[in-house]
C-alpha cells in the first residue's frame, strides 16, 4: 500500500523530546520509520523517550538551547539531518502590569532565540540540505489566540509565526521548507500540572467544539505530513490544529 | 505498516473526479485503498478516470450536475447503497472565467457560485443525511490561494473560493457535536493536464511571468491529493475549520 507519509529513510532532529509534544512526535516519527535524534537538557527523561521509540539506531544528546556554544557543539556531531522538529518551549503566566524584564528575556530565549539560532546554523553548516524540513511548534497564541496571562509566551511565539514565514521564503530558494504547527490546547504535563481545579478543567473541555483537549499524538500526525514528501510543495504555512477552539 | 493518517477502507466521495486534481485525487486515494464515490458532469471522462485508479477498490461512478441539489440527492443515495456509508468528502469540481471585474456578468458571477459554492452544499447536505455517512466524517473543499492574495482577473472566482474559506468555519462549528471536521486546502497554480496545455501555448516570456513568485516551481497534482488524504484521514481529527495553504511558499512572499 502506498504510503506518503512514511519518514523511511529520513533522520529527524526532534528537540524537547523529554515530554509532552516532543516525545509524541519522536515516537510517532520512529513509528513511521524515521531514525530519531533526541535532545533536551534532561538526559534521564531523554533516556526513558529513547526506550519508547520504535525500531533500531535512534539517538540523544543533551544540549542547552540557550548555550549558542552548546548548540554549535551538537550541530557539529549531527549527520545530516533530513527533518527538525524544533519544539522546545515552556510557558511562564503574568498579567501585564507584572511582566519582568528577566522572566521575558528568559522565555525568548528558549521559545524564539533557540529555535531560529538552530535552524540558521544547521543550514549554515549543511546539515540541513535540499529537500529537508523544519517545522516549528508554534501555538494559536501566536496567532493573537492567548488566554489571560499568557501574552508573554504568545509573543514569543508570534515572534516564530512570523520567522517561519519569513525562513520559507528565503530557504526555498535552497529547497528547504519551513512551516509551524499551531496548537491549541493538548493535554500534556504542563495542562495537568495548572493549577486549576478538575472541575474548571472540565468546564473548558466542554467549551471546544469537540468537547476535549488535543492529544500529543494528534499534533505529531500533523507534523508528521509536514515532514514527509507528502508536503514536498508545502512551506510557508501555519497549520492551525486546535481542535475548532479559535473559530468563535 | 503503522500509518494513522491511512484513509485505506474508507468511503471517499470526489467531485470533479473527470479531470485535473479531482482525478488525480481520485487515482491516489484508490491506490491508498480507499473505495471511492465519483462525481462530476462528464460521464466519459469519469469511466476514464475509473480506469486510471487502482482495480483493487470499489468505484461507483456518477454523471450529475452539481448545481441541481434534487438530482444530487438521488446520486448520493444511489451511491450509498452501492458503496458504504461516506466517511469522507472532497470538492474539487470547480469553474474559472478570467475577465475584468466590470466585463464579468451577474451570469458568470452565478455560474461560478453555483457550481463552486453550492456544489459543495448540494453534495454535503446528503451527506449529513441519515446513514448515508460513516462515523466521524471528513469534509475537504479546494479553495485557492485566491482566496486569501490578490490576481488581477478573476473576482467571480476568487469570491467563490473566498466563500468556501468562510463557510468551513461556521460548519465547522455545526458538525464538531457529531465529531466531524471540514476544512478547505488553498493550492496555488497546479500543473495539472489542462495547465499544462495551457502553459505550452504561452510564449517564453508569459510563462516565466505565470511562474513568478513560485520559489519551488509549480505544484503538482499529487501535492494536492497528499494533503486531503492527510486532512481525510482520522490523523487529522483534531484539525477542524481551517485554511491549508499548499503553494510552494507563494503567499509566504
Amino acid at each position: 500500500m502506498n504510503n506518503p507519509y512514511s519518514l523511511e529513510g529520513k533522520t529527524i532532529l526532534v528537540t524537547g523530546a523529554s515530554s509532552g509534544i516532543g516525545r509524541a512526535t519522536a515516537i510517532e516519527c520512529s513509528k513511521m520509520g524515521a531514525k530519531v535524534i533526541l535532545t533536551a537538557r534532561n538526559e534521564e527523561r531523554l533516556k526513558e523517550t529513547l526506550s519508547m521509540l520504535d525500531g533500531e539506531g535512534h539517538t540523544c544528546t543533551t544540549c542547552d538551547l540557550t548555550d549558542t556554544e552548546s548548540i554549535a557543539k551538537m550541530v557539529s556531531e549531527l549527520p545530516e539531518i533530513h527533518g527538525l522538529v524544533n519544539n522546545a518551549g515552556f510557558s511562564i503566566t503574568s498579567t501585564v502590569p507584572f511582566i519582568k524584564k528577566e522572566k521575558y528575556m528568559e522565555l525568548i530565549k528558549v521559545n524564539t532565540i533557540a529555535p531560529v539560532l538552530l535552524l540558521s546554523l544547521m543550514v549554515k553548516k549543511k546539515v540541513m540540505k535540499k529537500g529537508s524540513s523544519c517545522v516549528f511548534v508554534s501555538s494559536v497564541s501566536g496567532l493573537g489566540k492567548a488566554s489571560v496571562g499568557n501574552s508573554m509566551y504568545a509573543s514569543t511565539k508570534g515572534a516564530v509565526n512570523a520567522f517561519t514565514m519569513a525562513s520559507a521564503k528565503e530557504l526555498a530558494e535552497k529547497g528547504i521548507r519551513v512551516n509551524a504547527v499551531c496548537a491549541g490546547m493538548v493535554e500534556t504535563n504542563i495542562t495537568s500540572n495548572l493549577s486549576v481545579s478538575e472541575e474548571q478543567l472540565e468546564a473548558d473541555k466542554a467549551s471546544f467544539p469537540l468537547k476535549r483537549y488535543g492529544r500529543p499524538e494528534e499534533v505529531a500526525w500533523a507534523i508528521i505530513y509536514l515532514m514527509s514528501e507528502a508536503a514536498a510543495w508545502v512551506t510557508g504555512t501555519e497549520l492551525v490544529i486546535d481542535g475548532g477552539r479559535m473559530l468563535k | 505498516m503503522y500509518n494513522p493518517l491511512a484513509i485505506t477502507g474508507k468511503t471517499i466521495l470526489v467531485t470533479g473526479a473527470a479531470s485535473g486534481i479531482g482525478r488525480q485525487c481520485a487515482m491516489d486515494f484508490s491506490n491508498a485503498g480507499a473505495n471511492l464515490i465519483l462525481l462530476d458532469l462528464n460521464q466519459e471522462a469519469l469511466e476514464a478516470t475509473k480506469q486510471l485508479c487502482s482495480p483493487e477498490v470499489k468505484c461507483y461512478c456518477c454523471a450529475v450536475d452539481l448545481t441541481q441539489a434534487d438530482s444530487v440527492n438521488a446520486a448520493i443515495i444511489e451511491a450509498v447503497a452501492a458503496v458504504a456509508p461516506v466517511d469522507g468528502m472532497l470538492h474539487c469540481a470547480g469553474i474559472e472565467k478570467t475577465l475584468p471585474f466590470n466585463k464579468l456578468s451577474d451570469e458568470d458571477y452565478k455560474k461560478i457560485y453555483n457550481v463552486n459554492v453550492l456544489g459543495a452544499l448540494n453534495v454535503m447536505k446528503p451527506v449529513m443525511k441519515g446513514k448515508n455517512h460513516g462515523e466521524n466524517t471528513h469534509f475537504v473543499l479546494i479553495s485557492s490561494i485566491t482566496s486569501i492574495v490578490g490576481r488581477p482577473g478573476v473576482a467571480a472566482y476568487a469570491a467563490s473560493k473566498g466563500a468556501i474559506l468562510s463557510m468551513v468555519k461556521t460548519i465547522a462549528l455545526e458538525i464538531a457535536p457529531k465529531g466531524m471536521t471540514i476544512n478547505c486546502i488553498s493550492p496555488g497554480t497546479i500543473l495539472t493536464p489542462l495547465m499544462q496545455q495551457m502553459m505550452e501555448s504561452l510564449t517564453e516570456e508569459q510563462r516565466k511571468e505565470r511562474q513568478e513568485g513560485f520559489p519551488m516551481g509549480l505544484g503538482r497534482p499529487s501535492d494536492i491529493a497528499n494533503t486531503a488524504m492527510f486532512l481525510l484521514s482520522d490523523g487529522a481529527r483534531w484539525i477542524t475549520g481551517q485554511n491549508i495553504v499548499v503553494d510552494g511558499g507563494y503567499t509566504s512572499r
